[in-house]
């Protein structure tokens, strides 16, 4: 089998791409009003409840609906999960890694059709969302070919007469809940990471995306996993998710999310019920609240055009999304003068339109939370630009980008993660004084530095509390293998998804010495 | 010099290009001993970059931001970043300043001072000013030696409507204040009906939203600020071309140029040029395309004939989103590329005028012996080079009796220091042609 290799990444500059997405747009349109039933052994479970997914830039327009799974389907998909587990793990691992290369194959030739989705299902701009199905791709490549690698076990010191081994044994029943920010790539990620290692997949996609992960399970069904080795169970949060986590044959959780459901995830893990015959893991990604950071000798060009990118790229619902931006006094001013136009310029609108720089936000309370958050921080600080109410399109969840001076630094808006288009900007004295206030949140995911002295960036590497640190650049879009991405401090427990161990997370070592001799002679 | 009968192209073609080359060289050489008339500073620093990669990258950066500090104590903690003490190779003047500043010998505002000092000299030998004043006197000395100019306005990214219009307000107040300024000025021999006043034009000054992705948008949102431009053009008699800059800005560029021209009552006045850059794989076909549109819609076009400068960042960009380069791999397909365009283009002149952007004095004779084997006159290929490059070239060429411009950005340090570092790393790259000159 060949190495990993990054998927390319469209390139709308080409007019014949521009023109097959656009009209693969209109087909999906078309084609909308889906009906997904959980998947439990491969077969369509309909609960009675159903749970709309609605275009956010048109909530009138119902992208499909999901079923929503009770407490019977989850125990269901767990005990045909339980009962498929020791088969699956003891599939050749060169089986597993077929699956998931015959799935990218899939996902490859079906690129554009997902993509397209994920413009009508969560609101991605063009580009975002087809760098959202291009990751999917990557991690299914990449983690094919971690498995194979990870199968061979690890090096041990070897003695006349025994032999000795390390390998890796996969935990057990996998709940993978995804988040709807990159509803294709995250979830391929988690569920394809965890399938590789041998773990049985139940897929809770995210309340906003259910429509994106019943395609992409089926897809996974598609190129050969078993049935009752991936199970598909949308429902809410507090219901199947909590249900999933809880359960006592649950041996894995993997989630994306907020702060506040990961930790209470770590909790619920940490706390083993007497049903329990292992200790849960889990695999937890949580928010930020990512600074970037602009030096007085910047390039200025970069820094407003990184800015851009990673403030209200996909309207800022990004976890590695820029919220905070620490300027040097002696450049604050300029760049402020040039950031206010260049804001107030990006183009709000459906991103079903390639202009589009920002789309909607993902629901009615991501509007209402951003709006009231924008609200506030206009009473309380000055607000440098909020877009008109008036230039919103009338329908949908659209709230334009804002940007806010003279945060209190330890105020809300300034400390907890807000997943909009929204950037409080603050005036440091020097770089050294720019740093600690980046450091000066319970977050550590990503963070950015603009800087040309070397000191300087030395200094950033030494001590900027991140995760994923960028140098000079956008601080999103990190890729598949290349910058594998997780974050530390209340952000995440330091797996990097992409990255060379994160495998390793989700088996357990297992070491295996036997003797090799007879009558006590070596037999080698 | 008189010419050789017309020649069947090929092996003809090679022998004249060689003698051309030859004679060029000669003729530039008697000019100066060296091709390009550097000033002092630039010679140092071409030459310390020639001298060490790590040394030039270190002076490529600092050089890069300097004019983005602030204070004197900020220029001299970044030369201390940029050039540790124990730098074996630190050129001597950048020692002298390290180290005189570290103990407090000299005081960091006389360093500063010292350090702006040689990249202005720098600059200088790329940038032709940054006022009117700085144009004019240019385009005077530059007549005297028979040599026309194009002006390039240097200028930070365009990122909003408001610093688009305001790139818009500084062409046009140049095309005003240059024509006007110009009017009593004599041609240069050999210019013909030349336009005297020229500008090149960065189509990406004209959109904050110049993105392909959204093409009839971008289209319409640059063109909405290039008419305004192509307009003062047409009234005050002066020609412009629309640089060529990244490769995914190439279409969006062309399509702006094919709008002007069709534009009523402005398309069959407007003296517009374009660039073409050999170093792109796909240039022969856009070229042929472009050519069809031409006749099609019988209108004619300047085409300047590069190479391309943006080289390295084509192959980074497109590597880093796994795309086919689409530049050459190898120096020499550029070339041999170059010279079957410049076949091209001298063979369809009733649909452009050719215009050939380069110090390279073999891709140059090669032009010339084509021309010569197709029959044509002097004056149709115009010349072009860069502004502080090859001014030996332009002279030599000047003394063949054909017409040159030279290409000179005006503008301020900050903006143009992108600019300056591309000049200088042309200068210095392996496989330039004028680097060979230096060593
Ligand atoms: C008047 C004028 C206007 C110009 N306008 C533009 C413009 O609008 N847009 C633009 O892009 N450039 C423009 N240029 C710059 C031009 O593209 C070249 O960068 C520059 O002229 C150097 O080329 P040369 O023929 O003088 O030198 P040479 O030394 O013969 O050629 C250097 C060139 O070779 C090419 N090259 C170098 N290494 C490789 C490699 N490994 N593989 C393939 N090719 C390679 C590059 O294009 C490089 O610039 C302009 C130049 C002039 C003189």
């Amino acid at each position: 089998m060949t190495a990993f290799q990054n998927e390319p990444l469209a390139d709308f500059s080409d007019s014949s791409q521009r023109t097959r997405f656009a009209s693969t747009l209109e087909q999906v349109r078309r084609e909308c009003g889906w009906k997904a039933p959980c998947v439990i052994g491969g077969q369509p479970v309909v609960t009675g409840r159903w749970l709309p997914s609605v275009n956010p830039a048109h909530p009138s327009h119902i992208v499909g609906q999901a079923a929503l799974a009770r407490s019977e389907e989850v125990d269901r998909a767990i005990a045909c999960a339980l009962r498929a587990q020791a088969r699956w793990a003891r599939t050749p691992v060169e089986t597993r890694a077929e699956l998931l290369q015959s799935a990218a194959a899939r996902l490859r030739q079906q690129r554009a059709w997902f993509a397209a989705l994920a413009v009508l299902e969560v609101g991605k701009p063009w580009r975002e969302a087809d760098a959202d199905v291009v990751e999917a791709i990557d991690f299914l490549d990449y983690y094919r070919a971690g498995a194979l690698e990870l199968a061979q076990g690890k090096a041990v010191i070897q003695q006349p007469g025994e032999s000795n081994r390390y390998g890796y044994v996969p935990r057990g029943v996998c709940a993978v809940i995804a988040p709807w920010n990159f509803p294709v790539g995250i979830l391929a990620g988690m569920a394809s990471s965890a399938l590789a290692a041998g773990n049985v997949v139940i897929v809770k996609p995210a309340e906003q995306s259910p429509i994106l992960a019943s395609f992409f399970v089926r897809l996974l069904h598609e190129a050969g996993v078993p049935e009752d080795v991936l199970q598909y169970l949308p429902g809410l949060g507090e219901e199947t998710g909590r249900a999933l986590v809880e359960d006592p044959r649950v041996a894995l959780v993997m989630f994306t999310g907020s702060k506040a459901v990961g930790l209470s995830i770590l909790r619920t893990v940490g706390n083993p019920s007497a049903a329990q015959r292992f200790v849960k893991h889990a695999v937890v990604e949580m928010g930020g609240k990512n600074a970037i950071v602009v030096d007085e000798d910047a390039d200025l060009d970069e820094a407003i055009h990184g800015v851009l990118i990673s403030a209200f790229g996909y309207q800022g619902q990004k976890c590695s999304a820029a919220s905070r931006l620490i300027v040097h006094a002696a450049l604050y001013d300029r760049l402020v003068e040039r950031l206010i136009p260049a804001v107030a310029g990006l183009r709000v609108c459906d991103p079903i339109e390639p202009r589009c720089d920002l789309g909607p936000l993902i629901d009615a309370d991501a509007k209402t939370r951003v709006t009231t958050a924008v609200a506030e921080a206009a009473a309380s600080s000055t607000c440098l630009y909020r877009s008109p109410p008036e230039r919103l399109p009338a329908e949908g969840f659209f709230c334009g980008p804002a940007l806010c001076a003279e945060v209190d630094p330890r105020s809300p808006l300034a400390q907890e993660e807000l997943f909009g288009p929204v950037v409080c900007l603050f005036r440091v004295r020097s770089f050294s004084e720019g740093l600690a206030l980046a450091n000066d949140t319970a977050y550590g995911l990503t963070g950015g530095v603009y800087s040309r002295s070397p000191s300087h960036l030395k200094e950033a590497i030494d001590s900027f509390q991140v995760g994923n640190l960028y140098l000079n650049r956008p601080i999103t879009g990190s890729l598949v293998g290349r910058q594998p991405f997780g974050g530390a401090k209340l952000s995440g427990l330091g797996t990097k998804a992409g990255g060379p161990d994160y495998l390793l997370q989700l088996v357990v070592p297992k070491t295996i010495c036997e003797n090799t001799t007879r009558h006590g002679i070596p037999l080698e | 010099m008189s010419y050789a009968p017309l020649a069947p192209p090929g092996l003809a073609v090679e022998d004249r290009t060689q003698e051309i080359a030859r004679e060029l060289l000669e003729r530039a050489r008697r000019e100066h001993h060296h091709l390009t008339t550097l000033n002092r500073w630039t010679k140092r620093v071409l030459a310390w970059s020639l001298s060490d990669a790590q040394l030039k990258a270190g002076v490529l950066r600092f050089i890069d931001c300097l004019p983005s500090l602030t204070t004197p104590q900020a220029v001299a903690r970044h030369l201390h970043d940029y050039f540790p003490l124990h730098h074996l190779r630190l050129p001597a003047a950048f020692r002298l300043g390290v180290s005189l500043s570290r103990p407090g010998l000299l005081t960091a505002p006389a360093v500063s001072a010292v350090v702006r000092h040689i990249v202005e000299q720098v600059a200088r030998q790329f940038i032709a000013g940054s006022h009117l004043h700085d144009a004019l006197g240019l385009i005077h000395r530059m007549a005297d030696r028979g040599v026309l100019v194009s002006f390039d306005v240097l200028g930070e990214q365009v990122t909003s409507d408001d610093e688009a219009n305001t790139s818009v307000r500084r062409y046009t107040t140049l095309i005003s204040e240059l024509s006007t300024a110009c009017r009593r000025l004599h041609a240069p021999d050999a210019v013909g009906d030349r336009p005297l006043v020229h500008l090149s034009i960065k189509p990406s000054s004209l959109s904050a939203h110049f993105d392909p992705v959204s093409f009839e948008e971008s289209v319409a949102d640059a063109l909405r600020r290039l008419r305004v431009i192509a307009r003062d053009a047409v009234d005050h008699d002066v020609a412009i071309t629309l640089d060529m800059e990244q490769y995914r800005l190439r279409d969006l560029t062309l399509e702006l140029a094919r709008r002007l021209l069709v534009e009523p009552g402005l398309g069959e006045r407007l003296q517009l040029g374009i660039v073409l850059q050999a170093y792109l794989r796909d240039t022969p076909q856009v070229f042929g395309e472009l050519l069809s549109w031409l006749r099609d819609h019988g209108r004619r076009l300047s085409v300047r004939l590069v190479k391309g400068a943006y080289w390295d960042s084509e192959v980074a960009y497109a590597k880093q989103r796994g795309w086919l380069l689409p530049v050459y791999h190898n120096k020499r397909q550029t070339d041999e590329a170059f010279e079957r365009l410049t076949e091209q283009m001298l063979s369809h002149r009733e649909l452009v005028r050719p215009e050939l952007g380069s110090h390279n004095i073999r891709s140059i004779a090669h032009a010339m012996a084509v021309a010569e084997s197709l029959g044509s006159s002097k004056d149709a290929v115009e010349y072009q080079l860069l502004y502080g490059m090859g001014d030996a070239i332009q002279g030599a060429i000047r003394q063949l009796g054909f017409p040159v411009r030279v290409y000179a950005p005006l503008g301020e340090l900050i903006p143009g220091m992108a600019y300056l570092v591309r000049r200088i790393l042309e200068n210095t790259a392996n496989e330039s042609f004028l680097r060979q000159d230096l060593e």
